[in-house]
């Protein structure tokens, strides 16, 4: 039963880390793409040392999987929002569309 | 059915290594290449956890830790060197954008929010 959910886990994880890989090409700008290494990415090694803690029932496992969620759920948004600061510098402002209510809908026009 | 984890875990991380090796080659902005980067970075942590599994032992998620510390690292020294050294954008940020001539007007052209719509 743990193997069972240890390997939906880690299936669930690696789906997301290939979804976010795939997000740095379909993403429409570098403030949108940003969102593919933070959030998508965090998500999907989450999963995956959920998994690896899943199947390996030890002490050591279990602090060391705390210890690197705990590091990437701290460092990836600080180092995300620098990026940002460093794309707006350098002019990648974000772009908006026909079609784009400023409410989350994404139509992308004819251009792309 | 630790083989089977460690076959999922690789297969993902490899692929999304590759897709992200190719967006490395062929990002047009810098910023595009850190993230790329940092998602290569990422399956490499995810690659010590198949190692883990696959040698039943828990000294390779030290090396997981390491990486993950190198990396943040490696983004906030590759993210304020694109900022120190781009100067050639506009710095006022609090305008959002408005004063970039460089854009093309179909980017440029925020339509009209129309409230209650």
């Amino acid at each position: 039963m743990m193997e069972i959910a240890a390997a939906s886990l880690a299936a669930i994880g690696s789906c997301l880390l290939v979804v976010s890989a795939l997000g740095l090409f379909t993403l429409r700008d570098a403030l949108t793409r940003l969102h593919a290494t933070t959030k998508s990415a965090t998500l999907a090694q989450g999963f995956m040392f959920l998994g690896v803690a899943f199947i390996i029932p030890s002490l050591s496992v279990a602090w060391k999987v705390i210890a690197i969620l705990v590091i990437l759920f701290f460092t990836l948004p600080v180092s995300a929002q620098m990026l940002a600061r460093a794309a707006l510098s350098r002019g990648n402002y974000p772009v908006y569309q026909e079609g784009d209510s400023g409410e989350g809908s994404r139509q992308l026009s004819d251009s792309e | 059915m630790a083989e089977i984890i460690v076959w999922i875990i690789s297969a993902g991380a490899v692929i999304s290594l590759l897709i992200a090796f190719v967006r490395l080659l062929t990002a047009e902005t810098e910023v595009d290449r850190v993230v790329s980067l940092d998602i290569v970075f990422s399956s490499g942590v995810a690659l010590t956890g198949a190692a883990a599994v696959a040698q039943a032992e828990s000294h390779f998620l030290d090396i997981g830790i390491a990486l993950s510390v190198v990396g943040f690292v490696g983004t906030t020294l590759w993210a304020r060197f694109i900022e120190a050294s781009g100067e050639e954008a506009p710095r006022d940020l609090s305008s959002g954008g408005e004063a970039d001539e460089t854009l093309a007007d179909e980017e440029r052209d925020l339509p009209v929010k129309e409230e209650g719509s």
